[in-house]
């Protein structure tokens, strides 16, 4: 297909128009050449030709002069580049022009084989921006696609962490006989899972879902430790909890975590509290509990344990703000008292607004 | 007392449904139990049922199409299955009841109850719709059933314009001036109604149909109109997605 070049001149100069008009000749196989007078026409012209590639614009013009005309094509229509065509005593146009984003000039009388010249490199460069422009936005989407299946991947190593947990318990109730036990307890785990199958579909479910099971999640981990800790939650009443959105078990690791290393340690009176509410464009979520604090549970737990259900969520909370958080999405926090000693540990959860 | 049939192709299941019905429900009386749809179709030929307790996925036939052959009879059905969601949909959408395995007595209670509390017999329409359903893939049709005191009104989902909750009742206005009180929580409607974006619950009493917003009053949370006129108050808490969501 033959590449579209508009020429804006003002018809005034006839031996402008003359070499042209030559030009219009010589590169007829090459080129096809849309003619007006009138910067408003040239305008109009290209919402009409998408496929232009160049506008040649005479700088003085009446009406819309060419620094106006070629404004209004850099913010219209950034796909087109301009090349100014002015006396050669007219340098501080040509400087504005240059500056303003025009990509070349050619000086008056139009030399042919110049213009020739500059069409050929203006339309190399068209077509090097072109084939950078696709493989940046393929890329992107390919962004996109691996933070997706990233996600998922996550999501799906998380689950086998609860449902062998759980399985135990049962067994366990089943072994010593206790019916009513084993049947409460297979029934909450049963739902559980049911909604973690639901809930796992989404990339996104709404905060009261959320709770929901990590409410029975909590209820079923308060059973198996025979009621070792209460457990409150606070949600504040300003926060719309039906509509404001999170990723599917983005919360339960860290309660995981201060159940099995903060509360059951602690043998008693165990305390956790689970709080929500909004702060501007941000969801603060904090988990806290009266256990015995991460410098005890270091020295219990094995050498080299690191959790990986945090280490995941902390990944899905980074790959969901795009790695451009603005603001440190998680924080623990060891509580003491005056006397240093450990009070417990709080983790504070911050995503973004999203509905 | 109820005659109650029990049809699942698992005996496990079977025994467990039972159990529960014996300890839980007196008002039932289980009359036979079917490991299969025909033994279950010459059973209720036989036994004339009042309520049935049926499973969805077994081999040769499934439930369904022991539900096509029996239409004609006045029997209530409630649906037992482990996990399927598509026909879940469907079941709600026609406002049958079902049971999610492994059964949990509290809600095998309030199902035996809501059966009791009908007063009507059961309508043939509504497994027809069912039917309809679950050969519509994608439930294209934007139909559902309300359950009311009278059986279940066919409504299409566009023309609801609010739900207002009033304890264990919704008021439903739809367009062309027509309202009904569904037997169901907002809260149940809600989640009927959850595979359509457009409903908000803009307020512990209200769901509303998003389209048929026609204004915006400010105050505190401040009040929507409806295109019905009504004015319906907005929370606090709600105020903000509101506004997201009329601006989309």
């Amino acid at each position: 297909m033959k590449r579209k070049i508009i020429i804006i001149d003002d018809e005034t100069d006839q031996k402008d128009l003359l070499i042209l008009s030559l030009a219009h000749k010589k590169f007829l196989s090459d080129y096809e050449f849309i003619y007006t007078s009138n910067g408003y026409e040239a305008l109009e012209l290209l919402v009409q030709h998408k496929e232009i590639d160049i506008a040649l614009v005479d700088i003085n013009m009446p009406e819309m002069d060419g620094l106006t005309l070629l404004n209004h094509i850099r913010v219209n229509h950034p796909r087109v580049q301009s090349i100014m065509i002015s006396a050669y005593s007219d340098m501080s146009n040509i400087r504005i022009a240059m500056n303003r984003g025009a990509y070349d000039f050619v000086t008056k009388p139009i030399d042919l084989s110049d213009l020739e010249f500059t069409i050929k490199k203006t339309l190399l460069y068209i077509d090097e921006i072109r084939v950078a422009e696709s493989a940046l936005s393929e890329n992107l989407s390919l962004k996109q696609r691996a933070s997706e299946l990233e996600m998922q991947a996550l999501r799906a190593q998380m689950n086998p962490h609860f449902i062998f947990n759980s399985l135990n318990s049962i067994n366990n109730y089943i072994l010593n006989k206790d019916q009513d036990r084993a049947s409460d307890y297979l029934l909450k785990f049963s739902k559980l899972i049911r909604l973690i199958l639901q809930n796992s579909t989404e990339s996104f479910i709404s905060i009261d879902k959320e709770l929901e099971a990590l409410k029975l999640y909590i209820e079923l981990e308060a059973l198996r430790f025979m009621h070792k800790f209460n457990f409150e939650l606070t949600i504040d009443k300003d926060l719309d909890t039906t509509s404001i959105k999170v990723p599917p078990l983005i919360l339960q690791p860290f309660v995981e975590n201060a159940i099995n290393h903060g509360l059951i340690p602690k043998q008693n009176d165990g305390e956790l509290t689970i709080s929500a509410k909004q702060e501007g464009e941000k969801l603060i979520i904090t988990i806290s509990d009266n256990g015995i604090g991460r410098t005890k549970a270091s020295e219990i737990k094995s050498h080299n344990h690191k959790s990986m259900g945090i280490k995941m969520t902390t990944d899905r909370i980074r790959i969901m703000q795009n790695g451009e958080s603005t603001f440190p999405e998680l924080r623990i926090d060891d509580l003491i008292n005056t006397d240093n000693n450990a009070l417990g540990t709080k983790i504070t959860i911050q995503l973004p607004i999203l509905i | 007392m109820t005659k109650a049939l029990l049809v699942d192709d698992e005996p496990e299941a079977i025994s467990a449904l039972k159990f529960l019905i014996q300890v839980h429900c007196p008002t039932l009386e289980v009359i036979d139990t079917c490991l299969s749809v025909n033994d279950g179709i010459s059973s209720i030929i036989n036994n004339r049922p009042d309520l049935i307790f049926l499973d969805i996925e077994m081999p040769i036939r499934n439930g369904f199409e022991l539900l096509e052959e029996i239409k004609q009879f006045p029997i209530t059905i409630i649906f037992t299955t482990a996990h399927h969601q598509h026909a879940i949909k469907a079941i709600r959408y026609s406002a049958l009841d079902y049971l999610l395995k492994p059964i949990d007595p509290k809600e095998l209670v309030i199902a035996v109850n809501r059966f009791h509390i009908q007063k009507s017999i059961p309508d043939t329409r509504q497994v027809q719709f069912l039917i309809d359903q679950l050969q519509s893939k994608e439930h294209t049709t934007k139909k559902i059933a309300i359950p009311n005191m009278e059986g279940f009104k066919l409504i299409s989902v566009d023309d609801i314009i609010s739900c207002e909750a009033d304890d264990n009742y919704t008021h439903i206005k739809l367009k062309k001036n027509i309202k009904i009180t569904a037997s169901r929580t907002l809260k149940e409607i809600q989640h009927l109604l959850e595979d359509y974006s457009y409903f908000l619950r803009i307020h512990n009493s209200y769901l509303v149909n998003i389209k048929e917003v026609s204004g915006y009053i400010k105050g505190e949370g401040g009040q929507v109109i409806m295109s019905d006129g009504s004015q319906l108050s907005v929370s606090r808490n709600k105020k903000e997605t509101l506004l997201k969501y009329l601006t989309k």
